[in-house]
């Protein structure tokens, strides 16, 4: 039972954020249908989490211990930004942050350098990609050619 | 008496966090950098304090910094048009990185604290005295904040803008408001006031600097602006409540010592089901059923929140 409050403890906070955006659909004007269906594609998402949770009890760690999904579900997002929503480019971009974090565990034990680098690269690479190409759908605007600049709003929930 | 009086100091950062992002989201901007942002300026705060030897230096370090990322929510979500939850969301685990990189030499080492201020004669008050006025400035400043928030929102004019640019963005525009210039300003301002509840934990509540000092301040502080309904007493009321259960779960766990890992994460859970039970159907209608109270029962989002207000 261990492991179990390290997790939640992470878990239940950000499951209470987020419940609002799970259960107000019906709020926002959606019929009952449209509100199931959109659901159901949120629990199918949590499914698909449980067996990333999975693979890393059963197939990595070979046992339970605290803080297990290290952070992936947050590091998933940002592959998903990366990737623009397309879900062939997750592949390949989830093979980089995977190097990038085991680059940054040997970046501690051989340079001596704090492997929170490796999170802060990540993290201003996402945010470039997202502010460059931001700006250029705004050049695009300004030129009279728009383009998609908002991400679907599947991406909220 | 000296519990109550714990309880309410300890919710001082939730508070501040609270209402910074209740404005933010006020005036239709998502900042969901909270979390992050609340751990990068308690780290600039204890950094700033300790340099310098002053908490007022070390307030304003903490408050620029997380006012820098909220401002540049703002560049993104209202001049790029960007998907404001995906630009908060990866400035969060940013400035979490950044805070832990940068904070890394000053794990451990001691710093100033927010000097102790009892206020004189209000002090002295039987009950409510040592309750509410025997803490310090940090504290003071939380309640302050609660009630100028509920008063500028729902009782000044500069509110009733801040309500439309969230609620009926367009409708503002054409009474002559402003209404990108004032989404920039209280997302600065909520911002702002989120570095103030990472310095208020750094230099009040924890006094120091660590790794996750802050863990899960601004995702709870996010449930709690839904949990308030987006009134600043109804959150602020949250805030108090939550940190009574802490102390509440706290007791229990000496009582049945067994149960520590469910009482840890009890009011958590009491959490989800409360926001479950404000999005019925039976707690909108409350509004309706008692009219007086309605600005405090309100329970949906701001109209416009998360929308990009473009002028036609």
């Amino acid at each position: 039972m261990a492991p179990w409050p390290a997790c939640s403890g992470r878990l239940l906070p950000r499951l209470a954020a987020l419940s609002h955006f799970l259960f107000s659909d019906r709020a926002r004007g959606l019929d009952v249908r449209a509100s199931r269906v959109k659901t159901a594609k949120k629990f199918t998402r949590l499914a698909f989490a449980g067996v990333a949770g999975t693979v890393q009890a059963l197939a990595f760690h070979h046992k339970l211990v605290p803080s297990i999904s290290g952070g992936y579900g947050f590091l998933a997002i940002l592959v998903v930004l990366l990737a623009g929503f397309r879900a062939v480019w997750t592949a390949p971009i989830g093979l980089f942050f995977a190097a990038v974090l085991v680059g940054s565990t040997q970046l501690s034990l051989r340079l001596d350098i704090d492997s929170s680098l490796a999170g802060v690269m990540q993290g201003i690479l996402v945010l470039s990609i997202l502010l460059v190409g931001g700006w250029q759908a705004r050049r695009s605007r300004v030129a009279g050619t728009d383009t998609l600049t908002v991400a679907p709003e599947e991406g909220s929930g | 008496m000296e519990v109550l009086a714990g309880i309410v100091a300890a919710a001082a950062p939730l508070v501040y966090a609270s209402i910074g992002e209740t404005i933010t989201e006020k005036s239709g901007v998502v900042n969901l950098s909270l979390d992050g942002s609340i751990l990068l300026s308690a780290m600039t705060a204890f950094v700033a304090a300790s340099t310098t030897g002053s908490v007022i230096v070390g307030f304003a370090a903490a408050m620029a910094v997380s006012a820098a990322v909220a401002t540049l929510v703002a560049f993104s979500s209202i001049n790029l048009r960007l998907n404001q939850i995906a630009v908060g969301f990866v400035l969060f685990l940013l400035t979490r990185q950044l805070a832990l990189f940068l904070g890394d030499s000053y794990v451990g080492v001691s710093g100033p604290k927010v000097p102790a201020l009892k206020i004189p004669l209000l002090s002295e008050i039987p009950f409510v005295g040592p309750v509410l006025f025997a803490h310090n400035l940090s504290v003071y400043g939380s309640f302050l904040l609660v009630i100028v928030a509920w008063w500028f929102i729902y009782r000044t004019r500069p509110g009733l803008s801040l309500q439309g640019v969230g609620e009926r963005p367009e409708a503002a525009f054409a009474r002559g408001v402003q209404v990108n210039r004032l989404r920039y300003v209280y997302t600065i301002v909520g911002g702002a006031l989120v570095g103030a509840a990472g310095a208020a934990v750094s230099l009040d509540q924890i006094a120091g600097w660590r790794e996750n000092l802050t863990t899960n301040l601004g995702w709870i502080a996010l449930a709690f602006v839904i949990f308030g309904g987006w009134n600043p007493l109804r959150v602020a009321l949250a805030c108090y409540l939550y940190r009574g259960l802490l102390f509440v779960a706290g007791e229990f766990q000496v009582e049945f010592p067994d149960w520590i890992q469910v009482l840890t994460q009890l009011p958590f859970l009491l959490m989800i089901l409360m926001i479950t039970l404000i999005n019925t159907e039976w707690f909108r209608s409350l509004g309706d059923r008692y009219p007086r109270w309605r600005n405090f029962l309100a329970s949906a989002q701001p109209s416009g929140l998360g929308q990009v207000f473009v002028r036609e």
